[in-house]
């Protein structure tokens, strides 16, 4: 007997064959897995015909399988898992919508209700056909935002300045806002910022679109040969930083500079907030090391051979700022830079 | 009453839901259906939508184990009503279809319609004449007839082309 489970997105109730999900987590675990390109679609929002929007923290999101590759679909809620069909399913009525019966062509009853059972197989076909972003979710910037909102509920700033902008607007305002609030202490003191040529940058391009050869927002050099104890940020610089303070030694710089890709800044950065804030709430101090980094992410650095003193300057400096932001930075405390 | 060739009929039993706050041609709208189509008349239903749907296609219902799309018959005509409270008629319909040997046979359609809750059994109106449909603004794919009566325009709904539209219909036997 089929085995499907049932759930909830807006005021629609769907059953999903079990066969077709490979896994499930909520949606606040989930958000830190999802890679750049990962299929997302939030059901409530396809079958409103709207854009995705911020899933509830505790939405579900299940892992289907997908004709070549797999991809996620995010419902409010599951309401019952492993049940089992006993009455047989039926064609949709006639009168029903096409793009309705295309997405989900057979209904049954569960309990007192009609269930419409869906065809995994359609879901992106239809949201593709839709267009204009309807049902989808993209992945790195939907967390970004997600965390950029909890940060300022956290910590009552900056969004307050861009409620009057319509929301594609704004969401765009609170980008830039926080990527530009961490890359300004990413600095060296001392050296001419470079605050200027990133604005222009995030003017240009909204986050999330830098294509690959672009994406050298921030390099490190190699340090093994350097004192550990020399202030790591001198590592990280943007090179248009190094052309104007050490043009002397730029050749053998470049040699050796790797680059920490927007993907992996955006999910330290999305981890260490979220540890802090964890940390915030148990009333306790953050101390937050490279070792502490979930199992996939901590792959990820290795695997991109990321050096290990760069993501721990970048945690610690991502911490501080939680802290100024907070105001709970202790008088005398210096900045890491 | 015996009729024009002196055969006597019985009179058609109907069930008239009157449409309050609802004008055309200046009277107030009754549907009419035929008594054997009604087969319940429920006050409550659990009614679940349906993605991409019109707004006078409510959603489905489970119905004594079959599922049923749920119609708000005044959206369907382009009018609303203002009542304390709605019903929903359980209406049928015998619609052209196809056995498996493609002998053409009948099949049995259900749906719900969502009504005021001004709902009377009564005889078929005689002193009826027909109304213009062209002048009512209705869509005449929608009605099998318009009669004017003392009591209110009388609406004799189609609700075929709704509940299977053609694309749904067997295809012709070549």
């Amino acid at each position: 007997m089929k085995k499907i489970c049932i759930a909830q997105a807006g005021r629609f109730l769907l059953g999903i064959a079990e066969h077709d999900i490979i896994g499930r987590m909520s949606w606040a675990e989930a958000a830190s897995l999802f890679k750049q390109d990962s299929k997302i679609v939030q059901l409530s929002a396809l079958f409103a015909q709207q854009p995705g929007g911020e899933p509830q923290p505790d939405a579900i999101c299940l892992e289907m399988r997908g004709k070549d590759e797999s991809f996620f679909l995010v419902a409010d809620q599951l309401i019952a898992d492993e049940v089992e069909v006993i009455n047989p399913p039926g064609p949709l009525p006639p009168v029903c919508p096409r793009l309705a019966a295309r997405l989900c062509p057979q209904v049954t009853i569960w309990g007192d209700s009609a269930v419409l059972l869906l065809n995994p197989a359609q879901i992106i076909p239809v949201a593709d056909e839709l267009g204009n972003g309807i049902g989808r979710l993209a992945a790195a910037e939907e967390t970004l935002i997600a965390e950029q909102n909890r940060e300022a509920d956290l910590f009552g700033y900056p969004s307050d300045d861009a409620s009057d902008l319509p929301e594609s607007e704004e969401s765009i305002f609170s980008e830039t806002e926080l990527v530009e609030s961490v890359i300004d202490i990413e600095q060296p003191q001392g050296v001419a910022p470079t605050e200027a040529f990133f604005k222009e940058k995030m003017d240009d391009e909204p986050l999330g679109n830098f294509s690959e050869s672009e994406e050298s927002i921030f390099t490190e050099t190699e340090l093994e040969s350097e004192e550990l104890d020399e202030p790591v940020a001198d590592d990280i610089q943007d090179t248009s930083t190094e052309e104007s303070s050490e043009p002397t030694s730029e050749q053998e710089r470049k040699e050796t500079v790797a680059s920490i890709d927007e993907e992996t800044f955006k999910k330290v950065m999305t981890w260490t907030i979220a540890c802090f804030k964890q940390s915030k709430t148990e009333g306790e101090e953050p101390h937050l090391s490279m070792e502490q980094l979930p199992p996939d992410l901590a792959k990820m650095v290795q695997q991109k051979g990321l050096s290990e003193n760069i993501i721990q300057y970048l945690i610690d400096q991502i911490v501080l700022r939680c802290q100024e932001s907070a105001g709970r930075r202790m008088p005398g405390e210096q900045h890491a830079g | 009453m015996p009729d024009e060739q002196g055969i006597k009929r019985a009179a058609l039993k109907t069930v008239a839901v009157r449409l309050i706050g609802v004008k055309v041609l200046d009277q107030e709208p009754v549907l009419l259906f035929a008594t054997r189509q009604v087969e319940e008349i429920l006050q409550d239903v659990e009614v679940r939508p349906l993605p991409f749907a019109p707004d006078w296609l409510l959603g489905l219902c489970a119905w004594r184990r079959q599922v049923l799309p749920v119609v708000d018959i005044a959206k369907l005509h382009g009018m609303s009503f203002s009542a304390d409270r709605s019903l929903y008629m359980v209406i049928r319909l015998v619609v052209p279809a196809e056995d498996e040997k493609g002998n053409s046979s009948r099949r049995m359609l259900r749906c719900i319609l969502k009504v005021s809750d001004r709902i009377a059994a009564r005889e078929l109106p005689k002193q009826c004449a027909a109304a213009a449909i062209e002048a009512s603004g209705l869509d005449p794919a929608l009605l099998k007839g318009l009669f004017a009566h003392e009591d209110g325009l009388m609406i004799v709904p189609n609700l075929l082309p709704t509940l299977c539209p053609p694309a749904a219909w067997p295809e012709p036997a070549v």
